[in-house]
């Protein structure tokens, strides 16, 4: 028998613990099969480059919801390019680093290729941010790399063969 | 205690527009504990979930944590097999994540990944970690679970989301 419960709340019988949240009420979901190079454009080091496909816009139920922001990029650097980095911003608001560093070769997560080759790897970060409104936010993903090229979903040198990046919003009840 | 008990957890105003769902109804998980070395293209792990309804999402959360050995000088792929009834297809793609490291080096790698994926019914659903050397593997090594200055026996993990559409 088909049952169907219609909130915009889900919080355990005895409130939402200390520091968390209760049930997810909303979710959005970006997927980018397309590929992308992020060239560097050198010091200083306080730029960042949009990752096309990588972002979403969400409208909170409540002031109070946590969002639990979910990144999941396939990447590569070429040869040495050093650190590579990855930021995710809630509109204008980098969301992964505090104010105080914008050293872009410091972002949420990083991975760095002092290699003489170029190397590639899956990067991943979670983050619970309280954006504390109701109005529309939109979560967008950027990357950044000190020398060379940071490709997205691609490997240098062959373009035939694609990986994927996501990006999962969740709104959870707190 | 209280308990409620659904097939349906969507907004008070219905799932928004451009949304892909609303709460989760349903939880399957699948790990692997045993060691796996690939010198091939082979599966890893296999998770199974029978969806409520046919309106829901399918959201598969992958991790794996894998090894390529020293003197690889092969690309390994990772993907996500989906089998219905016998067929196969790659909501992700079949090289949906991959990984290269210095072949002079050992190179422990994460591949974490999300795919929301439909029902499409109320079947069975099985999905499989899968992975392989891009091309020729050069003789390297792609291993699961197996130590060299560690213990670890719970490199792969798939968590299988029943969402509601």
């Amino acid at each position: 028998m088909a049952s169907e419960l219609r909130v915009d709340k889900i919080v355990p019988t005895d409130g939402v613990p200390t520091g968390g949240g209760g049930g997810i009420v909303q979710i959005k979901y970006a997927i980018k099969n397309g590929t992308q190079s992020i060239a560097s454009q050198g010091s200083p080091y306080n730029w960042v480059v949009d990752i096309s496909g990588l972002s979403l816009a969400i409208t909170p139920k409540f002031s109070t919801s946590k969002f639990l922001v979910q990144m999941h990029i396939g990447c590569h650097g070429t040869t040495g390019n050093g650190a590579n980095t990855f930021r995710i911003y809630r509109d204008s608001t980098d969301i992964t680093q505090t104010a105080a560093n914008s050293d872009s070769r410091m972002g949420g997560t990083v991975f760095y290729n002092s290699n003489n080759t170029s190397m590639g790897l899956p990067v991943s970060m979670n983050v619970l941010d309280s954006p504390a409104t109701t109005s529309a936010i939109t979560y967008k993903v950027t990357g950044f790399t000190n020398t060379g090229t940071l490709y997205i979903n691609r490997l240098p040198g062959d373009s035939t063969w694609n990986t994927i990046s996501t990006l999962t919003v969740m709104e959870v009840s707190a | 205690m209280s308990e409620l008990r659904t097939n349906r957890i969507v907004p008070r105003d219905g799932v928004p527009s451009g949304s892909f769902g609303g709460g989760i109804i349903q939880v399957r998980y699948a790990q692997r504990s045993t060691t796996l070395q690939l010198t091939a293209a082979g599966d890893i792990l296999s998770g199974n979930i029978t969806p409520i309804r046919s309106d829901s999402k399918i959201l598969v959360d992958i991790r794996l944590r894998a090894r390529e050995d020293t003197g690889n000088t092969a690309q390994w792929f990772v993907g996500l097999r989906k089998t219905i009834g016998g067929v196969d297809s790659y909501p992700g793609g079949r090289y949906m994540m991959h990984s290269y490291s210095h072949p002079d080096q050992k190179g422990w790698m994460g591949f974490y990944q999300m795919i929301f994926d439909d029902s499409g019914g109320s079947s069975q659903i099985t999905y499989t970690i899968a992975a392989g050397p891009w091309g020729s593997n050069n003789s390297t090594e792609f291993n699961v679970n197996k130590a060299i200055g560690d213990g670890e026996t719970n490199g792969a993990q798939l968590i299988m989301y029943e969402v509601s559409g």
